[in-house]
This record gives structure tokens, sequence and C-alpha cells, in this order.
């Protein structure tokens, strides 16, 4: 890779104790991201993909260490993320930013707007006088498709869609490198959508930024990605240029889930292929290969050892077997 | 800083020209008012030329103040127009949300009534009428008489008023034991009891918000510390405490207060650390830790402002059982002296003559209603406007 | 087939005219429904799209007479099986809730009740139709053989005689509601029913949940089927299996459905017929291939260029200048006109009315006739 790595995650995980009994002994872990490796070059966007209980959200989490992982390393631009304290994790802060899922609760009800940008300005230090944090406030919401008149008005008076603007112009203001975008758009309209989307496209080419895409809505990853990771029950499945996850992918998971997503085409002649049982939990997580149980290639190898994930051409994939998802042939 | 130094300056010179004023007049000659202070007997002259010293150094003193202030640029440039518009159109919407409620206007009124009333009520009667004639020993009993505000003999309390009870007149609510108008005694008592309720619920909902914040927010060892503390302090019966206290420390006010704080406080611990927790798993916060904010901005100027309002509405109903608990005591005889003119107390000794004398007890007792009431349902409208679900 | 014959026979199951709903609100009168025209025939599937606010769910909520208390009809009738069930008293809609008409709502969590047994609350269903258990408990002793739940769904409704010589115990009754029980869990494909019958419904997974109360709508052997956004809390594989089970059932049960969604790619999976709403009014409706080929509406047009097609990829979504109109104030005449890239004066004086374009086709929009 020519492209320098902007951040390098290794074996993260993030573990749950479950405490149980009066003395509240720990009888277990709820392992939600259990040991997860991957790089994020600069300039790109990587797009991670997984249904609930894949542990995607707590993964973000992790990495900006709004919850502690328990294991595992990750640096971001050299630096490390993991042993940062202080005033230096505050700085990394400013370079690696995040905007949630629910626009309607991320933005502190009885604040303005304006002070809201500011609040983010003053925090890192940003601007040094009050005028100049007024202009460059008015300029980050004209960036994001909002205008002047908006500037001293509570959350509240704003649709869906402006909220998550808010929240991106209020991300722009401390000028970060790198933004993790969990959901962004799962609670707005498709037209709504469709206008955050592109603000974000555009905001990532003029500001040469890198976005970690989180979300469950496939055909979104889909339009934002460049490469895609498809994360089950803490681990990853699957990780490769979203072409081929999306058009020919290895892994049994990996082909059901998109084979599952609804074309918004009635006449596209879609096979029937689903998948049986429930989304699993990460408390009871199977042996071997944690996706054996509602594999329908699964065999005996699976049920024992754990697969690894294991790349070829910058394609990770973690299976034992090499299948042939057409046929339904399962060579080697 | 700068803000408060420039309205610190401004309010001094107010205050400044006030006095100045005062201590002309009374330079001036005045009235011939004779004043009392530690039992020195001090004339006009002396006492307006004091007054007129003060003055002057207060408004020389405010104005140097607004000048450093600006100099040495501590003033920050007037906050934006647009930030303060807003936040005075949010109020408003308060305010017309409190409106549509009669019964929460009807309360309102009736609270802002008794508030001013007790701030009026030297003006209204002369406190000497609380000291039963032919008792001299309860000269000094009346606490209004250390109040700095407007004390017996102030400036403000010139008039006619002051030199009174020569010759009959009429009794509106009939008289007491001791031959005092009920209705002055009543009025006199106002203040008693409100100041009571507003010391204990300010001081109690203060601290006990503060400590509730703190373990709600910090969490873990802190927090089950302060819950174990304060669960010693709910077993606490107000009434046994008042005894004890009382009997350690003398039957005063500031005992009785104190009696009732150390019990008051506990509940709003768990209010506040209920909504810290709750507030705390809210989206917003994440959104902050995420921006880089630092703790203590995130529970100073966003989880607390944003927690308030379950205290101010428990404060407010408060008020009234605050009262009512005085009352109580009062009438279980923990009164500093039996001729205090306060509700309960005023009750207590009409509670004797209830056969002959019935509007001894009952009028003193339909006031505490009235004001109880009045403050409930002031908290029971800011509950109903308050709530986040029906406000937008 | 059977729906092009019913459409041309106008051989409509419901059928909602000129329905005005408003709603009384501290900021003003929010004018939810201005005039929805929409047929529902039998055993179809009729996907109503639209996005938040356009009023899906209030059009549902009215067929169902579950409006909140602050809302007003203004206008308009709801024709059900011959009878305007906007007239109907409190008592009556419960009793047609009770047998003709089932929802399934969003969130099952929300909507089953936490501390009973899920048997406990699917019993509850059968037991209001005394009658047809007793049915069925006599037809067991007749027979000897136990009645299915699929056997159930083809009798009659209008099959009402009681014969009164035969009698059955309460317990029979009983034994035969439960024995429902797990053969309608059966039906929806759910596992090991008999023990999914013991538990809460926290104990379940949300795709389990969701089957549940498909099941419990359907213990009614309802007429109209309505599912609110049914799909949209749930991951993506099962929400292909609640597809896929609703497919299936349609073949089954003798019902129409009402699937509501903000997501066209599930309405186009599923449904016979699309009808796209938009501020208060249907603007488009037509069966399903039919608009995704031929899309009319600059609405619809315009939602379909804002949806990411994983087949069809595009550099940018075209999306819809402006937002989604404040009900309280909508726009004058046609709702859409403010955002609409063709707007014309007359779209903002009054509002189009659903004309027939293409066959079958019908469209509310100036550019295709009115």
């Amino acid at each position: 890779m020519q492209m320098e790595d902007l951040l390098v995650v290794k074996n993260l995980k993030t573990w749950f104790p479950i405490k149980s009994g009066i003395i509240q002994r720990t009888v277990g872990h709820v392992k939600a991201v259990d040991g997860i490796s991957f790089t994020v070059h600069k300039g790109e966007t990587f797009g991670l993909v997984g249904e609930s209980g894949s542990g995607k959200t707590t993964a973000a989490r992790s990495i900006l260490r709004l919850i502690e992982p328990t294991e595992g390393e990750i640096y971001f631009d050299g630096i490390n993320v993991s042993k940062a304290k202080g005033n230096k994790l505050r700085k990394l802060r400013r370079r690696m930013q995040i905007i949630f899922q629910d626009p309607y609760a991320s933005l502190d009800p009885r604040q303005t707007v304006n002070s809201m940008l500011i609040e983010a300005m003053k925090i890192h230090g940003v601007t040094q006088s009050r005028s100049e944090a007024h202009e460059r406030a008015l300029e980050l919401l004209n960036k994001v498709g909002l205008s002047e008149e908006h500037l001293y008005r509570f959350p509240h008076e704003f649709s869906g869609g402006q909220r998550q603007r808010i929240a991106v112009a209020r991300v722009l203001a401390v000028n970060p490198d790198f933004l993790i975008l969990d959901e962004p758009t799962s609670f707005l309209d498709v037209s709504v959508q469709a206008s955050v989307l592109n603000l974000l496209k555009d905001l990532q080419k003029e500001f040469n930024l890198t976005y970690l895409f989180i979300s469950h809505n496939l055909a979104v990853v889909h339009h934002m990605s460049n490469r895609v990771a498809v994360m089950y029950l803490g681990k990853f499945m699957e990780v490769a240029e979203k072409d081929i996850i999306y058009n020919s992918p290895k892994h049994p998971y990996t082909y059901h889930l998109m084979a599952a997503i609804p074309v918004p085409d009635p006449e596209f002649q879609k096979e029937e292929v689903l998948l049986t049982g429930d989304v699993p939990s990460p408390v009871d997580i199977p042996s071997g290969c944690r996706f054996h149980p509602r594999c329908p290639y699964s065999t005996d190898k699976c049920k024992r050892k754990e697969p690894s994930l294991t790349e070829k051409d910058g394609h990770w994939i973690a299976c034992h077997h090499d299948i042939d998802f057409e046929s339904g042939e399962i060579r080697a | 800083m700068g803000l408060l130094m420039k309205l610190g300056g401004i309010v001094t010179v107010l205050f400044g020209i006030v006095f100045t004023l005062a201590g002309a007049y009374g330079l001036a000659g005045g009235t011939g008012i004779t004043f009392t202070i530690n039992e020195r007997v001090v004339s006009a002259q002396e006492g307006g030329i004091v007054f007129l010293i003060v003055g002057i150094i207060m408004l020389l003193g405010g104005i140097a103040m607004t000048y450093v202030a600006r100099a040495a640029r501590l003033m920050p440039e007037r906050p934006e127009r647009g930030e303060w518009a807003a936040r005075w159109a949010d109020l408003k919407y308060t305010l017309h949300l409190l409106r549509k409620n009669p019964l929460v206007m009807a309360g309102s009124m009736i609270a802002i009534f008794f508030v001013a009333l007790s701030l009026l009520a030297n003006l209204i009667v002369d406190p000497n009428l609380a000291v039963p004639t032919g008792y001299p020993e309860f000269e000094h009993s009346y606490p209004f008489q250390r109040k700095f505000m407007w004390p017996k003999h102030s400036v403000i309390n010139w008039g006619p008023g002051v030199r009174l009870y020569e010759g009959p007149e009429q009794f509106y609510l009939g008289t007491d034991n001791w031959g005092r108008d009920l209705l002055k005694m009543i009025i006199l008592a106002i203040p008693v009891d409100v100041e009571n309720a507003v010391i204990v619920t300010v001081l109690a909902a203060t601290f006990g918000t503060l400590i509730g914040a703190l373990a709600g927010y910090v969490g873990g060892v802190v927090e089950e510390a302060v819950l174990r503390i304060t669960d010693i302090f709910f077993a606490f019966p107000a009434l046994v405490l008042a005894l004890v206290f009382a009997a350690m420390f003398g039957r005063t006010l500031p005992t009785l207060r104190l009696a009732l704080l150390l019990v008051w406080w506990p509940p709003y611990v768990r209010l506040m650390r209920g909504q810290i927790l709750s507030e705390k798993q809210k989206g917003y916060v994440e959104a902050l830790r995420g921006l880089g904010a630092g703790h203590l901005r995130i529970l100073f100027r966003h989880i607390i402002p944003n927690s308030i309002y379950p205290i101010l509405v428990q404060a407010t109903l408060d008020f009234g059982g605050v009262i009512l608990t005085f009352s109580a005591l009062m009438f279980l005889g923990f009164s500093p002296s039996p001729s205090l003119p306060e509700l309960g107390n005023l009750a207590a000794s009409g509670y004797e003559h209830i056969f002959e004398a019935p509007w001894l007890i009952i009028f003193p007792g339909l006031t505490m209603l009235i004001i109880a009431l009045a403050f409930n349902l002031v908290g029971d409208g800011l509950r109903d406007v308050l709530d986040p679900k029906l406000r937008r | 087939m059977l729906l092009s014959e019913q459409v041309r026979e106008k051989n409509h199951v419901l059928e909602v005219k000129d329905l005005r709903v408003n709603f009384h609100t501290y900021r003003g009168e929010v004018k939810a429904l201005n005039g929805v025209d929409l047929k529902l025939y039998k055993r179809e599937i009729l996907g109503l799209v639209g996005e938040s606010g356009c009023g899906k769910s209030v059009t549902a909520l009215t067929i169902l007479g579950l409006l909140p208390e602050n809302a007003y009809i203004i206008g308009g009738e709801i024709l059900f099986k011959g009878e305007d069930v906007l007239k109907k008293s409190k008592e009556n809609m419960r009793i047609l809730r009770a047998n003709e008409l089932a929802t399934v709502f969003q969130d099952p969590l929300t909507y089953l009740n936490p501390v009973l047994r899920i048997e406990t609350q699917l019993i509850e269903v059968f037991m209001l139709n005394k009658k047809l258990l007793r049915q069925a408990a006599i037809a067991k002793k007749a027979h000897g053989k136990n009645v299915t739940f699929s056997d159930l769904l083809s009798w009659k409704k209008e099959l009402a005689s009681e014969s009164s010589d035969s009698k059955v115990s309460k317990a029979e009754i009983k034994k035969m509601a439960k024995h429902l029980c797990v053969d309608i869990l059966r039906l929806v494909k759910l596992p090991d029913p008999k023990r999914i019958l013991r538990q809460y419904p926290f104990e379940l997974s949300g795709g389990m949940r969701q089957r549940a109360m498909i099941a419990m709508a359907l213990a009614r052997r309802p007429s109209v089927f309505v599912a609110d956004e049914i799909t949209t809390a749930v991951d993506v594989t099962i929400q292909a299996q609640i597809l896929h089970l609703m497919r299936e059932l349609r073949d089954k049960i003798d019902a129409s459905t009402i699937m509501i969604t903000h997501d066209l790619s599930v309405a186009a999976e599923i449904a016979d017929r699309i009808a796209v709403m938009y501020g208060g009014n249907i603007v488009e409706v037509g069966p399903t291939v039919e608009i995704f080929r031929n899309p009319l509406h600059p609405y619809t047009t315009m939602l379909m260029k804002a949806i990411p097609n994983v087949k069809k990829p595009v550099e940018t979504l075209k999306s819809i200048p402006g937002t989604v109109p404040e009900m309280i104030n909508p726009p004058s005449g046609c709702r859409f006109h403010p955002r609409c890239p063709f707007a014309m004066d007359k779209c903002r004086k009054k509002r189009p009315k659903l004309i027939e374009a293409v066959e079958k086709h019908e469209v509310a929009c100036y550019l295709i006739g009115g």
C-alpha cells in the first residue's frame, strides 16, 4: 500500500464482565469485540457492516476509547491511542471524531447551535477571539448547508436531517482528520439520507477526511465505502474491496447477508437465500467458527477449530473452506 | 468575570446613591428620631453622618470598579443578542405554558403575594406589637430585631406606624390570649415562616444537589459512600433530632433550622443522583466526550442544567413542607418563646382555648394551609410545564 | 392475475374515500390527512410507502379506529364491506378489530405485555372468539381429529350456526385454544412452539417477537391485516425471513395486507401494488412493476433516485431539495409543489386529483393530465 495508514488496529478486544450473585462475582463476559485487526488508509472510506450483536458499535467506541478496550493496540498516525492519557488523549480526540446515530439525542437540548459550535472550538483552543469564533461558526454552518438564521436556535426546532448536519458542523469545527460515522443516516428519511450522504462525500473531498462508516444498511455502505469489513459476533468474517464483498464474496455469512438485501427493483430475480435461526448474542459464543450453527456448509472442522483471518491479495477471509455458492459445492 | 465586576460596580453605585441621600436627610435634621444600636442611643444627626460617608465611598468605589473592568478588558464584548434573545424566547414559552393552567396561576399569585407580604410585613405592622404589653421579658424575642434588611428602627420605618397601640382599634381576626391583634400577628408571622422555609429549602437543596450530582457522576466507591451516609440521615426522625438539638443548644430558631436542614437534604441527593444517572446515558453526553470535553465541563455545564428541573419542583413543594413541619415543632413546644409570632406557635397557643376562642387556631392554621397549597400548586405547575415530553 | 381481474371488477375489500384527519396540538392544527383515496383488494399486499410525516401511520390508525384523543376526522369515509367504519361506535369498532382488522406494529417489545407469557397473551386472543373455539371443539369431537389453524382459516366466517345439542365443556374449549396456539406458532415458523409459549417476551429475540405478534394478529382470522413498519427495526437477515413469511402467509390466509414502510426496496420485494404517500395524500398508486418501470409522479421519481441501489451504483444520490412539509401550515394546492422542479402555477392553487393515467396506474399530478 502506497497510501499511508492512518489508523492501525491490532487485535482489539472489548469484553464486558457479567456479574452475578450477592458479592457480584464475574461469572462470564460479553465478548462484544473479540479480536479485530485492520488498517484504514488515509483518505479512504472503510465500511463496517454487521447485524445487531456483531459488535460494530462497540468497536467504534473502543477505537476512540469512549469505551475502554480490554485488550489490543490502536495506533493513529503512528501515535499509540491505547496508552494516551490526559492532554495527549485530548489532542488525539480532536483529530478523531465521531458522528452518532441518533440526531435527536446527540445534541444538548439546552444549547443553541452557536453555543455548541463555540464550545467545540473552545475545548480544543481552535480559535483565539470571539469574533473569529463567530466567523468560523457561520462558515461551518454554510458548509453543511445551513444558514445564519439557524445559529441561535435550539435543537428541538430542527428536523432530524438538520440535526445531523449540526452534529457534522460541530465535529468539523475542530479540524479532525478522521471521522467515525456510526449509522449516521439510520434515523433519517430516504430523501434526507441522500443529501446527508452527499454532504459527507463532498466534505471528505474538500477536507481530505478519512471515514470509518458503520451501518446495518448494506446499500448505503456500498454507496459510501471503498473497502468493507463484515463483522459477526465480535470478529471479522471477511474484509475486501467493496465490489468483491458485494458481488463475489467468499464467506457464507457475507453471501447470505448480501442476498438478503432488498433491491428496489421488483423485476430483479433474486434467489431465495435465507439464513435460518436468529442473530446470536455475544454472551454465548459458539465453539470453533462462530458462524457454524447457522452456516449451511458447516463441517466438523468448523465446529472444532476457529478459522483465522487470512489474507490473499488484499482479501481477508476467515473460513476453513472454499465454497462455490452457485452450486453449493465445497471445495477444499 | 468582567461582567460580574461591571454588574457589581453598578449595584454598588446604586446603593451608594441611596445611602448618600439618606445620610443627607438625616444630617438635615430629619424627625428627631433616635436609634438604639447596641444599647447606645444615637441621634439622627450622627447616624446621618455615617450614612453619608458610607454612601460617598460606595459611589466612588462602584464607579471605579466599572472603569477597572473596562480598562482591564475583563469585560467581554456584548453577548451576542441572538443568544440571549433565544433564551428569552424559551423562557417566554415556559411562562406561556404556565399561564394555561388556572390552578397554577392561582397558586403562583398567592405564593407571590405571600412572599411580598413577608418582605413588607414590617412596614405594615409594627413589630413592637409582638411584644405583649406587660411582659418585658419578651422584649427581645422577636427575631427581626436582628435582621439587617429592615430593622425595627430603620430609616424606611419612619412614619406614623412606628409608635402605635394607643387606644382601641378594630380586631379583624380577634385577639389572642395576650390581647394582641391576631391579624397583625399573622402578618408578622409570615416572614418568619417564609424565611425558615427559604433557608432550609435552599440550603438543603443546594447541598443535597451538589452531593447527589457528585455521587451520580463519579459512581463507584464515592457513590456508595454518599448513598450510605445519606441513608443514615434519612433514618433520623425530624422531631427527635429537633428535641436533641433543642436540649443541647437551646431553643432558638437557628437551632431548629439546623435540625430541619439535617433531615431535609437526603431526598435531594437521591433525586439528583437519579437524574444524573439517567442523563449520563443520553446521547449528547457521549457526543461531548467524543468531542473531547472534560468531565467537569460535562457535569456542570451540561448535565446539571438539564437535571435541575425536578429539583426545582421538589424545592417548591418542600416550601410548604418546611412550614408545616416547623409548625408541628412549635406545636410540640419547641418554640423559642411563647410569644413569638409564628404560625405554628400561634396555633399552638390557640389550641388551649379551642372551645372559647376557636379563631385562635383556625386562622393561623388556615394561613398555613393556604401557603402550603399555593407552593404546592406552583410546584405541580412547574412539573407539568418542565416535563420535556410535554414541552415540545 | 387475480388481482388485475379484481381491479377491473372493482372488487375491493376496503375503500378509503377523501379521508381528512386533523390533530389538535399546542402549535396549531396539524392537517395530517388531506383527502386520502385508497382501495384495498382481496388477497393483495398493498405497499403504503412514504417518508416520515406523510400520514401513512395515521391512515392505518384511522382505518383501525385507534386515533388518539386529539385527532378529529374532518371528512371522508372508510367503507369496509359496505359499511362506513367511521360511523361505527367505539364498541363496534372494538368488535371489528377483534375479528376483522388486525395489526402488527413496529416494535414488538413495547406492544407485547412484558409480564405475561406468550401463551397467556395468545390464548387471550383466541378466547375472544369463543364461538369459533366451540365449533372447533365440536368438530374435533365429531371427527376425532384435531383441528389445525389452517383449517380454521378456511372456515367461512358466516358459519356461525350454533348446534345447540352438541355440548363441549369449558375445559375442552381451553384445550382447543392451547392446541391452536401451538399450531399457529408453527405456521409462523417459530421453532419449538411449546417452549416459546412458556416464555416471556423479553426472552425472545426481535425476530421471534415479531413473528409472535404476527401470530397474534392472524389468530383473529382477519380480513385486513395492517403491518406498520414491521421490518424497520430488525436486522437484514431477519427482515428477509419475515418478508418470506409474509409471502407464504399471503397464499395461505384469505386476507388483504397493508404493508406500511418507508423503504421502497422492501415494498418492491413484497407488495403487489404500491401507493406512494406525500403530505397527507396518495400521490401515485399502481402495480409494483409498473410503478418501478414507469414512475409518473415527480416525487416518486426523485425518491427512487435517492435510494442507493447495490446493483446499480451511482456516484451521487439525487436528493430532493427542501424538507418534508410541516403539516401545521402545509403548502397550498399540491403539497409537493415547493420541492417540485416542474411546479406550475396551477399546482399552487388546487390539489390535483388521482386519475388513471395508464391502465391500473393512478397518479395525482397536473403533468399527467388533470
